[in-house]
């Protein structure tokens, strides 16, 4: 390759250039070759809409998304040319994952959801950041969090995630959180006033609604996500008092191997009183899920909602803002944040559980570097990309832009229509993120498939738990690598 | 990648004279390239995958299991709900392709105009061309609880207690894929357009004529005809439709992949969509290997059984 | 050809004959539209949503409504225009690999007799059981190492490898069943093997070679499982994978769906349209059975 060839001479080139830009500028590029680089990139939800489309509308608003970043950065370094890919993010992304990364072929900077990423680090499909994290971001202002440790500008959001060898693979830059859409009016019409305050409440707000003749949630039954947020955030009221036995190294997370330990000590099952009536109040919840929800996928759910007839949506700050730009809607929406749960529920749930960040971990500036680069020798300007991109002052516009997401680097500038979310963002992660994909991506489709059937009435609860079992266990036994 | 929706297998010798070679060499130049493709692109994947099903297998890493892989499937429950669903699928397939389109070529066979004749099969073989997948798509909105039209009209004419949440009941779900006609990329419901009809009427034109002239006179009416002389006749189209099409529905997968991905539960599963799931999303790809070759040999075992039970007593003569 | 001895005596007593037939043709008629009606419906229900907006969609898909939206053609065009390119390179290219492959390996098969032949034939033919999937991941691992991924030969060499085996089965049994005496005649005068593939075999096989051109035509288009696999650049992509997107981007809004499906149709109704009568005489030369 071209590069290997010009090796000693870029060393030579880079020190003259670096001598030369620290005289010369406040930023300089310090870590860059000087040859002609291309960097590709799949942006995720970032990618702007002159790549991808994001509505079929042709007055749609244009969304510039990371394009912004990629133009000043191409301006700094006139060497680096960089392509954005156009793929959407749908039920078909994990494939297309799996399939570039076995392949060598996916971009030198993909977006990754952290999950995956931490499932996946023994096939060696991605660089860890921990080399690039410890050196200074140049990009960053003297004196501010991340001029001397690249790592210090990051909000603690960024260790949910960390994998079983204690790395970490995925650059959290911002965070999403989950919340509950509703419709006013359909609430008003219910007679429900304000929005619920804990998961009782929100079952008799429901019931509501359905005796005033609308859907109360309009609810995607076929696709992992509503189901398993809701199913993770259960959990960890029921399990409140025994994630300090499963928290072996006291972080206050629990991780896929401290839940699969727990699994194979057979101090966590699905045959335990707690877990049994967390799949009750699942279907329950189930109850009021609009006909046909088994079979709906997330698309059929939204349009469900916004074309008024649901009074709820299981959703999150990424649809703020198609919900609130939609032509479409005719109603008054707002957003609240997951009830907790409490003893009026269950006596196996305390009150008061303080309320946890049912998200924390996520975001859509979640990307990774696949291993692949270090082969092309594009390793080194991806991660230089990264710390440009992630630099406050290049963040703050690019996620204020997008309206979805709220900063998870210090120093950056927020779009005030993410206060929606604010409070909740800001609490603490909860334990337990997903207990579903908290294993991998297989168990958190088993799960749903093996819990469809309860949900819908033809399966005992007794069955659905030993099947869940089997699983459970194969999926223990998958992490810890046996 | 072929996705072709059809197969077959042996050809029956036909039984013409041929012209002796002096010189042999000069025609194996002509299969020459048609195989090096084949290698490559065929027999290379076919033993690699047969190899790699015996391994542990997630597209870089490998780890030898032996027959691991063929005891798991043994044990799992998505293959084990995938079975009832795939015969299901292929019984509806088979049955559907057996008569409808036969039923249409006859009754085309039959017009008195054969203009009428030309047009009909111009007609019926345009959706060839057509996109499948908005076939597809229709009829996921046909089979919407709320808002598609067959629930609607159910519950118009006042038969609204069969209203079904036609691809999200676990009950029903499997039959509404088959009335979409089955897994594949076929032509669907009502099954009377496509290859089937046209390789029934290819058939049914060969019949000779003097046959049909004699049967008329001697008073045979139209349904006798058909049983006694057209079935018999046509029995080499009849096989070949039967085996493609249990061919195709065993292997196929790709309208279960847009519209429910195996679910609700594993109502849907077959194991094209298994193999898929596993080599693709959660990178198990020994363990799909596994899964295909088994595939593969059921299908062969199939095949070799069809062609041998429906073998027609008159070999060798078909033109 | 067999002639079926026929002993049938029945003798009852019917209406006379052309009444019968007018009352039959009828039903005949009848069975035959609702079908065509049947068959249709979703392609008409393609052709009106893709000139509806979100509101008209609601209201109905059966009628047609006005205005009839354009725009969503304009928009369908914007995206899928380019995949169009695409498809129809990779299609073409694959189609004429696969008759120059084919034909040349079918008449070889079919009119000559040479060691090992049969076996050779069944190892061919055995290859149309494989299941596409079985096959996918090690050939997608193959065209990688090849350093095909990404690129359109990637979809087009794997594309004629797999199309070919049938064309192999069809064109064979064809040109099996062409006249001795054309080759003996090209042969007194000197003829080569290759002049008589090429100026008397290739020629005659024009009808099944139709068939061949159409029932690739039609695999190659409509792939999506494998090109989603292979080609992740934008510039690159086919229709399948296009609409693909359009499904996943705009799942809401119906009307430039179906247009983009109305617009990948036409290259395709096109060529049909130009080659079906060979197609339907083709498989009318019943050469497609056991």
């Amino acid at each position: 390759m071209a590069l290997d060839r010009g090796h000693s001479l870029r060393k030579v080139g880079r020190g003259i250039a670096l001598a030369a830009l620290l005289l010369a500028s406040a930023w300089p590029a310090a870590a860059v070759s000087q040859e002609q680089v291309t960097l590709t990139i799949w942006a995720g939800l970032y990618t702007p809409s002159r790549i991808l489309p994001m509505s079929s509308d042709p007055n749609a608003p244009e969304v510039i998304g990371i394009d912004a970043v990629a133009d000043a950065y191409m301006k700094l370094h006139p060497n680096v040319n960089i392509q954005l890919i156009a793929n959407p993010i749908s039920a078909d992304s994990r494939r297309w994952l799996v399939t570039q990364l076995t392949g060598g072929v996916a971009p030198d900077i993909i977006w990754n959801s952290p999950d995956w990423a931490a499932e996946d680090y023994r096939k060696n499909w991605l660089v860890p950041l921990e080399d690039y994290l410890g050196k200074p971001n140049p990009y960053i202002a003297e004196g501010e969090l991340g001029s001397e440790k690249w790592y210090d500008s990051f909000m603690p959001a960024i260790n949910v995630w960390r994998a079983a060898d204690g790395k970490l693979y995925v650059v959290l830059a911002d965070q999403i959180q989950v919340g509950i859409y509703y419709n006013k009016d359909l609430f008003a019409k219910a007679g429900i006033d304000g929005v619920p305050t804990d998961w009782e409440e929100l079952m008799q707000d429901a019931e509501k609604l359905k005796a005033s003749g609308a859907f109360p949630f309009a609810q995607s039954g076929n696709s992992l996500d509503q189901l398993t947020w809701v199913s993770g955030w259960l959990t960890n009221f029921y399990y409140h008092d025994k994630i300090g036995t499963y928290d072996s190294d006291g972080d206050g997370l629990l991780s896929k191997v401290e839940m699969a330990t727990a699994v194979k000590n057979g101090t966590y099952s699905f045959d335990q009183q707690p877990n049994r009536e967390r799949l009750e109040q699942l279907k329950r919840f189930a109850g009021y899920w609009q006909t046909g929800a088994l079979g709906t996928d997330d698309a059929g759910a939204q349009r469900l909602f916004q074309t008024g007839r649901a009074g709820m949506w299981i959703s999150g700050s990424w649809a703020l803002q198609t919900i609130l730009q939609d032509p479409e809607r005719k109603f008054d929406v707002g957003v609240f944040y997951l009830p907790n749960v409490n003893s009026k529920t269950s006596p196996l749930v305390a009150d008061n559980i303080p309320p946890t960040n049912k998200a924390a971990g996520y975001g859509i500036f979640e990307f990774s570097v696949p291993q692949s680069t270090v082969e092309r020798g594009t390793v080194d300007t991806a991660f230089d990309f990264l710390m440009f991109a992630t630099a406050p002052q290049n963040l703050g516009p690019m996620v204020t832009e997008a309206g979805i997401a709220a900063p998870a680097v210090y120093g950056a500038t927020a779009n005030p229509d993410l206060e929606l979310f604010a409070e909740s963002i800001s609490y603490p992660p909860a334990p337990l993120q997903e207990d579903d994909s908290m294993f991998d991506f297989e168990f958190a489709q088993k799960f749903m498939a093996i819990t469809s059937p309860y949900l819908g009435g033809t399966q005992s609860l007794d069955d659905t738990v030993s099947r869940l079992d089997v699983e459970l266990k194969a999926a223990a036994a998958r992490v810890l690598g046996e | 990648m072929t996705t072709l929706p059809i197969a077959s297998i042996a050809e029956t010798t036909p039984m013409r004279a041929r012209a002796r070679i002096g010189k042999v060499w000069p025609v194996y130049l002509f299969i020459v390239p048609a195989f090096v493709l084949l290698c490559l692109f065929c027999y290379y994947p076919f033993f690699s995958a047969f190899y790699h099903s015996l391994f542990d297998w997630d597209g870089v890493n490998t780890r030898f299991v032996g027959l691991g892989n063929f005891q798991a499937m043994l044990g799992d429950e998505v293959l084990a709900a995938s079975l009832p669903n795939i015969a299901i699928l292929t019984a509806m397939g088979v049955f559907f392709a057996m008569t409808l389109p036969l039923l249409a070529a006859e009754i085309i066979f039959n017009l008195r105009s054969q203009i009428s004749q030309s047009v009909y099969r111009y007609l019926f073989t345009i959706p060839l061309v057509l996109p499948w997948v908005v076939t597809v798509l229709v009829w996921r909105f046909l089979y919407d609880p709320i808002d598609g039209p067959i629930n609607s009209i159910l519950n118009a004419i006042g038969l609204g207690q069969f209203a079904r949440a036609w691809l999200a009941d676990p009950t029903v779900a499997i039959y509404a894929i088959g009335m979409l006609g089955g897994g594949g990329t076929g032509v669907g419901f009502p099954f009377v357009a496509g290859l089937n009809l046209l390789i029934y009427l290819a058939g049914l034109n060969s019949i000779s004529r003097e046959v049909i002239d004699a049967s008329r006179l001697d008073g045979v009416n139209a349904l006798q005809r058909f049983f006694m002389i057209d079935l018999p006749l046509i029995r080499g189209q009849v096989r070949t439709i039967l085996v493609l099409t249990i061919i195709t529905q065993i292997q196929a997968f790709q309208t279960i992949i847009l519209l429910t991905r195996g679910g609700p539960g594993y109502s849907t599963m077959v194991p094209g969509m298994a193999m898929y799931q596993n080599a693709f999303e959660f990178g198990r790809m020994g363990y799909a290997s596994a899964i295909g070759v088994v595939l593969f040999v059921v299908m062969i075992i199939i095949t070799v059984v069809s062609l041998n039970r429906l073998r027609s007593p008159v070999e060798g003569d078909e033109s | 050809m067999t002639t079926a001895n026929l002993s049938v005596t029945t003798t009852r007593a019917k209406r006379p004959l052309p009444e019968l037939l007018a009352q039959a043709d009828l039903g005949k008629h009848a069975f035959l539209l609702i079908a065509v009606v049947l068959t249709y419906a979703p392609f008409w229900i393609m052709f009106t949503v893709s000139f509806k907006d979100q509101a008209q969609f609601y209201h109905s898909v059966w009628e047609l409504d006005f205005p009839m939206h354009f725009e969503n053609y304009e928009s369908a065009s914007a995206v899928v225009g380019r995949y169009i390119a695409n498809s129809v390179f990779v299609t073409v290219a694959t189609i004429i690999g696969t008759i120059v492959f084919s034909s040349l390996a079918a008449f070889a098969f079919a009119r000559y007799r040479f060691p090992a032949k049969r076996l050779l034939f069944w190892m061919i033919i055995s290859l149309l059981m494989v299941p596409s999937i079985l096959t996918m991941v090690p050939a997608f691992v193959l065209v990688r190492q090849m350093g095909l991924m990404n690129s359109h030969w990637g979809l087009i060499l794997p594309g004629i490898a797999g199309h070919q085996v049938f064309a192999i089965f069809l064109l064979r049994g064809y040109m099996a069943s062409l006249p001795e005496e054309l080759f003996e005649a090209a042969r007194i005068d000197g003829a080569s093997i290759f002049h008589c593939y090429f100026h008397i075999a290739l020629p005659l096989s024009r009808p099944i070679l139709s068939v061949v051109v159409i029932t690739t035509l039609l695999g190659s288009w409509n792939d999506f499982v494998w090109p989603l696999l292979i080609i992740n650049s934008d510039s690159l992509r086919t229709v399948p994978i296009g609409l693909a997107f359009f499904q996943t981007q705009f799942s809401t809004n119906h009307g430039p769906l179906m247009a983009g499906y109305v617009l990948s149709s036409l290259p395709l109704l096109l060529v049909f349209v130009l080659t079906s009568r060979e197609f339907i005489r083709g498989l009318t030369a019943g050469a497609v059975k056991f």
